[in-house]
């Protein structure tokens, strides 16, 4: 058996995604690939007893570094025959044989012999390949000259073309313009813009419509949805109580600093130490509010340490899922068992948000918060962050317990990354600003992909690394590596401009494909990881709220401010005993857009739990989405959709007087962004037909709203195609 | 004292045979045999098929129903001992140094098994002999909700998938037309609210996240159609939305778009299916007087047989919770409150489901969060109890669990867990393999590690098990 059929077998039996395999020069082929198929064997095998975590290591051994395992004589670079490791997994003695059978299930033969072969390959280690820092590859050359529209296209269409496979046709310019206007601004596009860019005879009609969706507001406000999950931003602090505070400003201050397209390095500083900054203006103390959104419990029986040391907890986990990708969390309790992140460097990035000012016992206790002047021109006392003058002394805690104090550490970066820590000295970043200064100084080496990983996730569901909250070791492997690093290293270049990369993605080709799948594609590449297509996305809550909206003409825009209240079932609250009543807006606040909405932690608004959105008790890095029957009751019966069909029904008779096919041509551009087919135009006019023929007492407006009702819950209206 | 009437023998009057309640048991049992079952790593033949978790949230008082302490009792009004309060963190509520408090309440061994309950339970002790009363538990936080959140998901923090949301995940739902995981509510405001995340599905798909069951209006949110939507007006629409949704999959062959047809049928079939189903008025009248249900009235009992129509009709796992237990003021009134509204329900939903032949592969929990302290908190007439995890009781039946067993035990003042302490992970394992599931096979991987319900500990109890 050769090796590449070998590392198939393995791939296959592990589920281990052997992406680019066949792309692989042939001189390689012959070579133990340790990244991609050594490490795998040992992380989910070996290492959680001979890894980075002491506390579990046994026999004193550890696998993870190459100098470690060659001086205990488990390997013997070249020679198999005398390296215990090699020994012990081939061996036939239960008491001898690794891993231990009552501890791991076996490793397969394949996964022995390509252990074997490694070794005597010379046992070389590789560095994870996240934890290096990216460097922008050549682009790769590709047979099909005519497809790639920009970078990004080469990297897929390379690795298409060494499946096989091809690129799925351009969507149709409807499509496209649904697509990007959807994905832009969170709304479906108008009739007008349709009709407009559709008949468009230049080249660029769909880049200058880009462009001119990145400069709309509404942009600011999709992107901001995504920030806000991973700031677990909401209107109460969460626990039991879940009482309201004065978060908006924040959510305020994120849409603002996304309108003026905020460099992403300044984005980060001003919100993680914004108020560390020399002479921070009022602005950047409000973007500290980011790691006020940690959940705070208040009340007698909420031990006041414990719980503050939670919210320590909580920002340290999301800054690390939201930044450096990793699990850090892991660590708070022991050694992280797969990644190089020991306890002590937890404790580390610990102090670093450990001086908070917190003060007071039961209901009074709490952190800081400044004056404020809202638009209004009332003075509100918004959360941010202060630090205490004297910061509080951090001790590792002994299995996590903060009662058990072990070791006392000061403020620092983990170890692993501290090579990158190129401009600082070595006592590596003081304070938050020094922490934050590191992370966007563009020498960290997850940052910039992490944050690209996100943006590629949100236009075609799924990032490049399927797992966005775990570069780590147990992380997914890139499907695409070179184009992440590529991205990675544009954004960097670009001077952390967001819009700007979120604009070469949306103008490739690969974005700009059609939705249907080949043969070949399903079959190849079931998990759609190479995008011979452009995958479909079901719209997050908002979108689905705020598009039934936007068609039926009742949206309001998002003007800032306090949450609103949209109208939810009668004792939706008091039935479950949470303090507070839920006293519904009125005027334009009734139909604002979704981004307003009062987000109580303990008890979302139901329509928008339903839909997948999140309670954002903490940091969500993606959504899930489910696709069920109560999501159906929600479009077809909650009282705001029926008043948006009810809307939209009038919206069409009144527009479209002419006929009943202009009025069905009407209901489709409004909704679908495109004109229905003939057979589509029949079936709705016998729908009409039958109808008024059952019941001749319904009204126009009546049928008119069933017809409504059907096209806001179409699988076509509910996807972003 | 003994009971009034007897449930079990108020139900054995009655024969079911031929009755359309046997014929929907036995339909939902066919429906049960699950062949696809033994593909699930590391499931085994399960003895359980179903759950009823009755939590009964705030935390009931364990010295005072399953837990007698003489010593306690003879103690009464002394101090704490020191030793008790030794790595002891501080009570939830009480400050400064606590007196001893015993049991008002005469406790007697009842059933074949000497199992032993306090006269706040007559009904209860009618069908002892079917339960495994388990004294020894032991949990983390006194606090509610991290402790609420630590029964439920096996971690404090409310971000985790509770367990009905794991069988769920690992079992799948047995009733296209129903969710596999309903919560039921019931009980007396106490203040402590009924949080999204008691039936979340964390990390997992929203479709795992239990469906609470409202007691005011439609069962379901939306579950009407709008005024003056008739039935078959909106057959007609959803007819011609299934038309144009089978257009878009042959366009595109994307699979979730028949899933979502489906989803849209099933939504239809449930407008109807889920009132009949919480409709009572079907149930015979001995059975509505012997669970003490009244179909128009939210209670306890009223949840206790909508639990076994929803057990009947395929839903894996229902959890009802009952408020009121958290005494921290007049024990003696809410305490006996609160007995009065679940002893006869509960001891009723046992026989009843021993009656249809599902008690031998349904398991029902019972207990709450935390129990209380064996110190006053307050005094005089109004005294009640704080809350205590260091000890409380629980107990179980049916479903492969011991029968006429009492575990474990707690020491004098029934203050720690010293006896075969189960903690919370223990049972977590113990209720997974009777479910037929290796607890440390049910894991699902995200954010770099394989989660699972007993996070890294739990050992099933093998002393629970018939």
């Amino acid at each position: 058996m050769n090796i590449s059929s070998i590392v198939r077998q393995i791939g296959a039996s592990t589920g281990i995604w052997l992406l680019g395999l066949a792309v692989a020069p042939a001189t390689t082929a012959l070579a133990v690939d340790y990244d991609r198929e050594i490490r795998p064997i040992l992380t989910d095998h070996c290492f959680v007893c001979h890894g980075p975590d002491s506390a579990s290591r046994k026999a004193d051994l550890r696998l993870d570094r190459r100098t470690d395992a060659i001086a205990a004589g488990a390997i013997v670079p070249g020679r198999p025959g005398e390296s215990l490791l090699i020994e012990r997994i081939f061996s036939a003695r239960p008491d001898a044989i690794m891993p231990p059978p009552t501890v791991h299930p076996p490793l397969l033969d394949q996964q022995k012999r390509l252990l074997r072969l490694w070794v005597e390959q010379g046992a070389e280690y590789e560095p994870h390949w996240a934890f290096v820092g990216p460097r922008k590859a050549a682009l790769p050359a590709v047979i099909d000259q005519s497809w790639s529209r920009n970078p990004i296209d080469r990297f897929v269409l390379a690795a298409l073309e060494a499946h096989a496979l091809s690129p799925a046709p351009e969507a149709d310019r409807a499509t496209l313009i649904r697509r990007i206007s959807l994905d832009l601004t969170g709304l479906p596009p108008a009739p007008e813009v349709v009709c407009a860019v559709s008949t468009d005879p230049s080249p660029d009609a769909y880049e200058r419509l880009v462009d001119r969706l990145l400069e709309t507001h509404q942009y600011a406000e999709r992107r901001s949805q995504d920030w806000l999950d991973l700031a677990r931003y909401a209107d109460t602090r969460g626990y039991t109580d879940d009482k309201p505070d004065t978060y908006w400003p924040y959510r305020d201050w994120v849409v603002a600093a996304i309108a003026r397209n905020q460099p992403f390095d300044q984005f980060t500083i001003e919100q993680l130490a914004g108020d560390l900054l020399p002479e921070a203006t009022v602005e950047q103390r409000l973007a500290t509010g980011f790691h006020r959104n940690a959940p705070q419990a208040k009340g007698e029986t909420y031990p006041a340490e414990e719980y503050r040391l939670k919210g320590v907890v909580d920002r340290v986990n999301t800054t690390g899922a939201v930044w450096l990708g990793l699990t850090v969390g892991c660590a708070e309790c022991h050694d992280h068992k797969f990644d190089p992140l020991s306890q002590i460097d937890y404790y580390r990035l610990f102090a670093l948000f450990n001086s908070i000012e917190h003060s007071g016992v039961g209901h009074a206790q709490g952190g800081p918060s400044m004056e404020w002047e809202a638009p209004d021109h009332s003075l509100l006392a918004v959360p941010v962050m202060k630090e205490l003058a004297e910061p509080r002394a951090t001790f590792v805690h002994v299995r996590g317990n903060f009662l058990d104090r072990g070791q006392q550490v000061t403020p620092g970066t983990p170890a692993f990354l501290a090579a990158h820590d190129a401009p600082q000295d070595d006592a590596g970043p003081r304070d938050r600003l020094e922490f934050a200064r590191w992370l966007v100084s563009g020498h960290n080496p997850l940052v910039a992909r992490v944050v690209v990983n996100r943006l590629w996730q949100s236009c075609f569901g799924h990032g490049i690394v399927r797992t966005p909250a775990d570069f780590g070791l147990r992380g997914d492997a890139p499907t695409h590596p070179e184009l992440l690093d590529w991205l990675a290293c544009e954004y960097v270049e670009s001077g952390w401009n967001t819009r700007a990369i979120h604009r070469l993605i949306v103008t490739s080709a690969t974005y700009r494909q059609s939705t249907g799948r080949s043969a070949e594609s399903l079959a190849r590449d079931p998990l759609h990881r190479l995008l011979a297509g452009m995958p479909r996305v079901r719209l997050p809550a908002e979108q689905i709220r705020d598009q039934a909206l936007a068609v039926s003409g009742l949206l309001t825009p998002f003007i800032g401010g306090p949450g609103v209240f949209p109208p939810q079932p009668a004792g939706y609250w008091e039935e479950r005993d949470l303090p507070g009543t839920w006293i519904s807006s009125s005027g334009p606040d009734l139909y604002r857009r979704s981004l307003s909405i009062y987000w109580r932690r303990t008890a979302l608004h139901p329509s928008l739990e339903l839909l997948d959105a999140p309670s954002r008790t903490t940091c969500t890095i993606r959504r899930s989405t489910a696709n069920l029957p109560l999501q159906a009751l929600v479009t077809l019966n909650d009282p705001l959709f029926v008043e948006a069909a009810e809307a939209l029904a009038a919206r069409i008779l009144r527009e479209a007087p002419a006929d009943d096919a202009a009025r069905v041509a009407h209901a489709f551009m409004l909704c679908l962004g495109r004109v229905p087919t003939a057979q589509e135009q029949s079936r709705f006019l016998d729908f009409l037909t039958a109808a008024q023929t059952d019941n001749d007492r319904r009204d126009r407006q009546s049928i008119w709203a069933s017809v409504a009702t059907v096209m806001l819950n179409l699988d076509e209206t509910l996807v972003r195609p | 004292m003994p009971a009034p009437h007897d449930p079990i023998a108020l139900l054995q009057r009655r024969v079911f045979l031929g009755a359309s309640p046997a014929g929907l048991g036995s339909m939902a049992l066919a429906t049960l045999l699950r062949p696809a079952q033994a593909t699930l790593p590391g499931s085994r033949s399960p003895a359980a098929k179903r759950i009823i978790f009755l939590f009964m949230a705030g935390g009931p008082s364990h010295i005072d129903l399953f837990d007698p302490k003489p010593l306690l009792n003879r103690m009464e009004g002394a101090a704490i001992p020191a030793e008790l309060l030794r790595n002891h963190q501080q009570f939830a509520l009480i400050r400064g140094t606590p007196h001893l408090k015993g049991s008002p309440y005469r406790f007697q061994p009842t059933g074949q098994a000497g199992t032993v309950i306090s006269e706040l339970l007559p009904h209860l002790a009618t069908v002892s002999d079917e339960l495994t009363v388990i004294r020894s538990m032991h949990t983390t936080s006194n606090v509610h909700d991290p402790a609420v959140h630590f029964l439920n998901c096996g971690s404090q923090q409310g971000d985790r998938p509770t367990m009905g949301a794991w069988l769920s995940y690992g079992l799948g739902a047995e009733n296209a037309d129903l969710p596999a995981y309903v919560v039921l509510t019931s009980g007396v405001s106490d203040g402590q609210p009924l949080l999204q995340s008691f039936w979340g599905s964390g990390f997992l798909s929203s479709r795992h996240a239990g469906v609470p069951l409202r007691n005011s209006g439609a069962p379901v949110l939306h579950l009407e159609n709008p005024p003056g939507r008739s039935t078959p007006e909106r057959r007609r629409e959803l007819d011609l939305l299934a038309w144009m949704n089978h257009r878009q999959h042959a366009a595109i062959g994307d699979p979730e778009i028949l899933a979502r047809v489906t989803a849209y049928e099933m939504a239809f079939r449930m407008q109807a299916s889920v009132p009949e189903l919480a409709d009572l008025t079907t149930e015979p009248r001995h059975l509505l007087e012997a669970y003490g249900a009244d179909p128009a009235r939210a209670s306890l009992a009223r949840n206790c047989l909508l639990a076994r129509r929803l057990l009947e009709r395929g839903v894996r796992f229902v959890q009802l919770y009952d408020r009121g237990w958290d005494s921290h003021t007049d024990i003696d009134r809410e305490h006996r409150r609160q007995c009065a509204a679940a002893d006869r329900p509960i001891a009723a939903l046992l026989c009843d489901l021993k009656q249809r032949g599902l008690l031998d592969d349904t398991l029902v929990i019972w207990g709450g969060e935390f129990g209380r302290t064996p110190v006053a908190q307050l005094s005089g007439q109004t005294w009640g109890r704080d809350h205590h995890p260091h000890a409380f009781t629980m107990w179980m039946a049916g479903g492969g669990a011991r029968r006429g067993w009492t575990h474990g035990g707690t020491d004098d003042f029934g203050y720690h867990a010293v006896e075969r302490p189960v903690h919370i992970h223990d049972l977590h394992a113990t209720i997974l393999h009777l479910m037929g599931i290796d607890h440390e096979q049910l894991t699902f991987r995200t954010q770099g590690r394989d989660f699972r319900l007993t996070d890294v500990a739990g050992s099933v109890v093998a002393d629970l098990l018939a």
